[in-house]
This record gives structure tokens, C-alpha cells and sequence, in this order.
């Protein structure tokens, strides 16, 4: 589903990605974790090309991601992604911003897109919230719609950078369980998160890096219970 | 390193040079593409609406006079079709020439030198100069005007006998010192209020002159002067010249010049003016003079209205091009280096904000346009002028939108295009509607230039107010209340506007 090769990626004279190289089958729910810095978020928005690889090779959900040839837009349909500043659309309100890419898209009627918006919105837990405007909602509201938008899409790869950083603490439970349904429905997911919970309990595998390199790519329980590497066990040390 | 910097520069040169060879290309185009057509026989005639009984601009604000009734009988026995063009008197000669008018009739003498321009019909009329002066004055020869200050309209027999030249027999002090005016009326209104010592004007509207100002103002002949009028065409234009020298000799014969010279010449105006001792009453009857017997409230809606109409369609245009200069601009920032387009647009706004409205609605009227559609020509440049602020107030309310509705616009694999127009613009415009607003409020006040290019705005209404009733107070503030309640409205109007805004953010 997602092959990455020697991937690059360089500020002028700062390297943040220092060679990747990783591959995330079907259905996957694969965790990065890491020290702020690491390059986790980077590497992440360069799977959708919102950052601009210096070098190497991707391929994401069969799209070639490197091809100058390759069309990104469509591309990004079957990649959805969530940001930590949810980014909803605030002249929107909750159901438009959910069905505006499908319709625009026209990928479905205004109707058809509706009727998926609502039971999406009533799948995450903000049915009743169809016709508020972001700015009325909680962050905890907001990140759920936003996955919501996401999903109208049909994607089959979703991308999470850093889905509950910027939430308060007691909102953070309710975007992770959403995320957990997912998973376990089998959806293919990269998921940038200082969550260690989320992580050691849903994820297939976790990826740990640093200065921009995979230094560790393993189970949950071997990452948490028997890190091989000092620089994982430092990391873990103080994060648990 | 120094090569590179100074190549660097001389690129950036060439690209501005050839950009402003291309504005000045596609101008050019759009200007001459409206010229001349229909078969009918028009004779366009210039002249200028400021040398009374000759021209002058009645109480219903048209070109009226001894000169433009006989333009008229003209072409009425020729067959004419006969529309007047009311511009300044110097731009008479250069009009003939560019061909914006085919015939001049404006109490324009016969110089030699002018017949080195353009050609003359046989004269009409013969005129004396005189010199008007304040009542208690004792000068009555132009050598005495030696070594005082004169006022002239410029460009006029009278500029040319009191200017200390050197072929200049009578003027040899080089300290007389000489105000030139665009009017006739302003020279004598500086004579009123004492700033200069005598006025140098034809007969006629010394005569006219005097009368509007009696027991203020007295005028004596000059001796030995007398100049003959004729109607100018442009040089080599036979048909032109034939058709009114035919038509004066027809009107001569048949009884209706001499009757014309009655009307308008030898005829006594009335004055409406009342006056009183009483000082209150004296301001009512000065009031009613201004503003409601000579129509001067009439000169003051049409003017309102055209500044508005001017500004309203200025904004407009100012807003299409704009918008799309500031899309130009921010390729920008998308690409994340200069483009062809961003480059252009720089030097766009560069340009137009580095020069002054008034030399760009000049060039535009004068160049471009070759001095026709004087409306066109104000519309587009204060659009065009408008258009480089717009751009950076579109510019500015685009940047203002967070950085991750791109992101996220992007995400859901609409293309750059798209997020702009679905995501980025509709909160754009919050950010830019209440400067926009701004800008059209900027505008209605620059747009008072536009007089110079012979639109009748509320400038130029008071303009003409002054030059006809010789009252300079009640119509110049008449106009500020003007602009400045307009302005005070549309400031209100758009402070509730923005709090309505605001309030649908909240929600």
C-alpha cells in the first residue's frame, strides 16, 4: 500500500530526513513516535506530497508519488488527511464542510453526498451538530469532523499528524476511539502521535525515529516491553 | 558579483520598459478602435466655454454664446450636424491637429503664428483689447502696466501683448509680473480680491465682465490693437474650410449674423441679482443668485452624480483587475519563487503607485485617448489606478487566511485553483470587503481631478458656478459639504456593514 525508498528531504542547508526507507501493507495501523524534531511530521506530509521530497521514491496507494507526471489531486482523494489544527473550514458549516469535496469532486449528487455526511458525522458522534458552524464546536467535535471529512472521501490510506496535540486532555479519549474503530475495520493508517497508549494498544507496528532516521521498526510490545536500541529506551524512559 | 547584481538589474530593466511598451501598445489600440464612423455629416467643433458673450456655458449647462449660435446657423445652412467639445483653450490648436475636432470656433484671433498650425476661415469679427481695472485704478495704457502684476487668460491675445519678451515692444520690465488662468473669470475674480493690478482681456468680455461687477471694476480700450476672430480647421482640410467660409457668407447675406450679433453682442443682460443693505437679507439674495437662479443647484446634481457614477464604475473595474493582479501576485507564493506573473504584477503596482492620478488620466485622455470620451478615459484610469491599491488589499486578506485552509483545501485533493476559489476566497473576502470600501471612499475624492480632462464633475461644477456668477465662497463650500457628507455616509454605512460581518463570525 505505501513503499517508501531512500527518502530525502532538505530545508536549504538542514537534512530532516536522512533516508527512509519503509514499507505499510494494506490495513495496517502503523504508529510514529519520536522526539520533537525527529522529522516524524515530515515524513508524514511528504506521503501526500504537501512537503516536497528532495529525493528518493515513493509510491502510496499505487500513485508514484515522485513522477512529476503523477496527479497529486487525485491522488490526495485516496489519501485523506488530519491535521493537528483540524483545519475545518469556519464559513462552513459541519455538513458542508464534509460534503464539499465529494460533491465538487462529483463524486456523488448533493444528496447522496448528505445523506453519507450524516451518517459519517453520526458514525464519529456530531450527528446533531450537521448545521453548526466549526467555531460552535469543541476541539474534540472539530477533530471528528474533520476525520469525517476525511472519510467522505472513501479514502484508502488516512494520514494522522499529531491528531490530539492540540486538544484539551479530556478530549483526547474521544478522537482516539474514533481512530481505534477505524482501525479495527481494517483502514490503513500512518498516525504521528505522542499517544503511547494509542500506540502500544492499536497499532500494528511502531516506528520510532530520530535525527531523521528509522532507528526502530517493530510490534508494540517489543518497542515497549524490549526496545533494542538506547536511544528508543531513553525516549520511551521519558515519555512513559 | 558586481557583474551579476548589475546584469540582475538591466534584466529587470528591460522588463519594465518592454511591459510599459505593451500597456501602451494595448491602449493605443483599445483608443483608436472607437474612433471615427458614421456616414452622417458631423462636424465636431472645439471650443472653449469660458470667454463670454463668445462661449460660455448657459444656466442649463450648455455651451452657449455669439460663437457657438453662429457655429450652429452654420452648419444648420450647410447641412451639419453640429457637437460642441468644451476643453481648455490651449488644447484647441493640438485637437485640430490630432483630429479629435474638424473645425474650432473659440474668439480665436489670427496670429501668424497660429496659421503656421492649422488654417482660418475668413474672419467674423473684429475685436479691441482692453484693460480692466479696480474703479479707484489710474492706469489706462498697457505702459503703464510696466513693473505691476497682470492677469491674462492663458494663451490669449492679452497674454501675448503683457509678457516681457524680447520682441515685446511695450511689456520691457522684467519684474511686471503676469498670472496666467486658465479662465478668463479667474483672472478677473484675482483682480476682485486685489492680488493683481489689471487684466488683459478681449472686448467683449471685458464689457461683460465689468457689467457682472458694476461699481467694482472698469475697463479702458487699448489703442491701436484690433484683432480679427476666425474659425480654425485643420490645415489642408479644403472641404472643411469651404463649407463654413459658404456658410458665413450665406448667414451674412440673409440677415441672421447681424441678428445674432444683437442677441448675444450688442444686447444688455439683465442681471437677476437682487441686492439689499440688510447683510442677512444680502446672503439670502446672494444664495438664491449662486445656487437657484443661475441653476446652479441643477450644475451641482449633474456634477454629484457624475462623481459618483465615475467612482462606482472606477471601483468596479478596480476591483476585476485587481483581483486578478493579486492572483498574479500570489503565484508567488505558491510556486515559492518569483514568477513571470508575480514580476508583472510588481511592476504594475509599482508604476501606478509611483506616478501621480493626475499625469496618468492625462495620458490616458491625451495620448490614449486623443482627447475623446473624456468619461471612458476617467473611468479606466482611476479603475486602472485603483486596480495597484485593490491588488494589495486582496493580497493582504488572502494572506490573513491561516495557512492550514490551504493545507487543508489541498488535502482533499482540490487543486490550488480550486482551494482559492471554494476554501481561501469566500474568508478573503471578510478581510477585504471593509478595505474595499476604503478605497471607494479614496476614490470619490480623487476622482475631483477629473475636471482637467472637461468632465463635469462636482469640481468642475463649482468651477463653473465661479466663473458665472464671480463667487468663490458659497460654491467651493458648497462642494466640500458635499464630499464631506458623502464621505461621512458611506463611512457609516460601511462601520454597520463591518459589525454585521463580524457579528456572523461569532455566530
Amino acid at each position: 500500500m505505501i513503499f517508501v525508498k531512500d527518502l530525502h528531504k532538505t530545508y536549504g542547508k538542514l537534512e530532516v530526513l536522512k533516508g527512509i526507507d519503509t514499507h505499510i501493507k494494506k490495513g495496517e495501523c502503523v504508529v510514529v513516535i519520536g522526539p520533537s524534531g525527529s522529522g516524524k511530521s515530515t515524513f508524514l506530509r511528504c506521503l501526500n506530497k504537501l512537503e516536497e521530497p528532495t529525493k528518493g521514491e515513493i509510491i502510496v496507494d499505487g500513485f508514484n508519488v515522485m513522477d512529476p507526471k503523477t496527479d497529486i489531486n487525485k491522488m490526495r482523494r485516496d489519501v485523506g488527511m488530519v491535521f493537528q489544527q483540524f483545519n475545518l473550514f469556519p464559513h462552513l458549516t459541519i455538513l458542508e464542510n464534509v460534503t464539499l469535496a465529494p460533491i465538487k469532486h462529483k463524486l456523488m449528487t448533493k444528496e447522496e453526498a448528505e445523506k453519507k455526511a450524516i451518517e459519517l458525522l453520526q458514525r464519529v458522534g456530531v450527528g446533531d451538530k450537521a448545521n453548526s458552524y466549526p467555531n460552535q464546536l469543541s476541539g474534540g467535535q472539530k477533530q471528528r469532523v474533520a476525520i469525517a471529512r476525511s472519510l467522505a472521501l472513501n479514502p484508502n490510506v488516512l494520514l494522522f499528524d499529531e491528531p490530539t496535540s492540540a486538544l484539551d486532555p479530556e478530549m483526547v479519549g474521544e478522537v482516539l476511539e474514533v481512530m481505534k474503530q477505524l482501525a479495527e475495520e481494517g483502514m490503513t493508517m500512518v498516525v504521528v502521535t505522542h499517544e503511547m497508549g494509542f500506540a502500544r494498544e492499536v497499532a500494528h507496528r511502531v516506528i520510532f525515529m530520530d535525527g531523521g532516521v528509522i532507528v526502530e521498526d517493530e510490534t508494540p510490545e517489543t518497542i515497549f516491553m524490549n526496545p533494542k536500541n538506547e536511544r528508543t529506551k531513553s525516549f520511551l524512559s521519558k515519555v512513559l | 558579483m558586481k557583474n551579476k547584481a548589475s546584469l540582475k538589474i538591466k534584466a529587470s530593466l528591460k522588463i519594465k520598459a518592454s511591459l510599459m511598451g505593451i500597456l501602451l501598445c494595448v491602449m493605443f489600440v483599445v483608443g483608436c478602435g472607437k474612433g471615427n464612423e458614421t456616414g452622417e455629416k458631423i462636424l465636431r467643433v472645439g471650443t472653449n466655454a469660458e470667454f463670454p458673450p463668445f462661449e460660455y456655458i448657459n444656466n442649463d449647462g450648455e455651451v452657449d454664446g455669439f460663437d457657438i449660435a453662429v457655429m450652429k446657423a452654420i452648419g444648420e445652412e450647410m447641412g451639419y450636424n453640429v457637437e460642441f467639445q468644451n476643453m481648455e483653450f490651449k488644447s484647441l490648436i493640438g485637437s485640430l491637429k490630432t483630429g479629435a475636432v474638424d473645425a474650432v470656433i473659440a474668439g480665436m484671433t489670427v496670429t501668424d503664428e497660429r496659421k503656421e498650425s492649422v488654417d482660418f476661415t475668413n474672419t467674423y469679427y473684429q475685436a479691441t483689447q482692453h484693460i480692466v481695472v479696480r474703479v479707484d485704478s489710474d492706469i489706462t495704457t498697457l505702459e503703464q502696466l510696466n513693473g505691476k502684476k497682470v492677469a491674462v487668460q492663458e494663451g490669449t491675445t492679452g497674454d501675448l501683448l503683457v509678457t516681457p519678451e524680447e520682441d515685446n515692444e511695450i511689456i520691457t520690465d522684467s519684474s511686471t509680473e503676469v498670472k496666467r488662468f486658465k479662465k478668463g473669470t479667474d483672472a478677473i475674480i484675482e483682480l476682485k480680491n486685489g492680488s493683481v493690478d489689471a487684466v488683459v482681456v478681449d472686448a467683449n468680455p471685458a464689457k461683460q465682465f465689468v457689467s457682472a461687477n458694476e461699481g467694482v471694476l472698469k475697463s479702458v480700450e487699448v489703442e491701436g490693437i484690433t484683432e480679427e476672430y476666425a474659425i480654425a480647421v485643420s490645415k489642408g482640410n479644403e472641404q472643411v474650410l469651404n463649407d463654413i467660409n459658404e456658410g458665413m457668407q450665406r448667414i451674412k447675406e440673409n440677415g441672421v449674423f447681424d441678428e445674432l450679433v444683437e442677441t448675444y453682442i450688442n444686447g444688455t443682460e439683465q442681471s437677476v441679482r437682487k441686492h439689499s443693505d440688510n447683510p442677512v437679507m444680502e446672503f439670502i439674495y446672494t444664495l438664491e443668485f449662486v445656487f437657484i437662479s443661475t441653476n446652479g443647484y441643477k450644475l451641482l446634481l449633474q456634477g454629484l452624480l457624475a462623481t459618483i457614477g465615475i467612482s462606482l464604475a472606477a471601483v468596479l473595474v478596480g476591483v476585476v483587475l485587481g483581483l486578478i493582479i493579486a492572483l498574479m501576485k500570489m503565484t508567488e507564493v505558491q510556486k515559492g519563487k518569483k514568477t513571470l506573473f508575480s514580476r508583472i504584477a510588481t511592476i504594475y503596482i509599482d508604476i501606478i503607485r509611483g506616478t501621480p492620478a493626475i499625469v496618468q488620466l492625462l495620458i490616458m485622455y491625451m495620448v490614449v485617448f486623443q482627447s475623446k470620451m473624456g468619461i471612458v478615459a476617467a473611468v479606466l484610469t482611476f479603475g486602472i489606478n485603483s486596480a495597484a491599491y485593490v491588488a494589495e488589499i486582496i493580497r493582504a486578506g488572502i494572506l490573513a487566511v491561516d495557512k492550514g485552509q490551504m493545507e487543508g483545501g489541498r488535502s482533499l485533493g482540490f487543486s490550488y485553483g480550486e482551494t482559492m476559489r471554494y476554501i481561501i476566497l469566500p474568508q478573503a473576502i471578510k478581510n477585504i470587503l471593509p478595505a474595499l470600501g476604503n478605497e471607494f471612499i479614496t476614490l470619490i475624492k480623487e476622482t475631483a481631478i477629473v475636471g482637467y480632462v472637461a468632465i463635469q464633475d462636482l469640481t468642475k461644477a463649482a468651477d463653473f458656478i465661479i466663473s458665472r456668477t464671480y463667487e468663490t465662497f458659497l460654491p467651493l463650500i458648497a462642494i466640500a459639504i458635499i464630499y464631506y457628507c458623502l464621505v461621512k455616509l458611506l463611512t457609516k454605512g460601511l462601520n454597520v456593514f463591518e459589525r454585521r460581518l463580524r457579528q456572523s463570525d461569532i455566530r
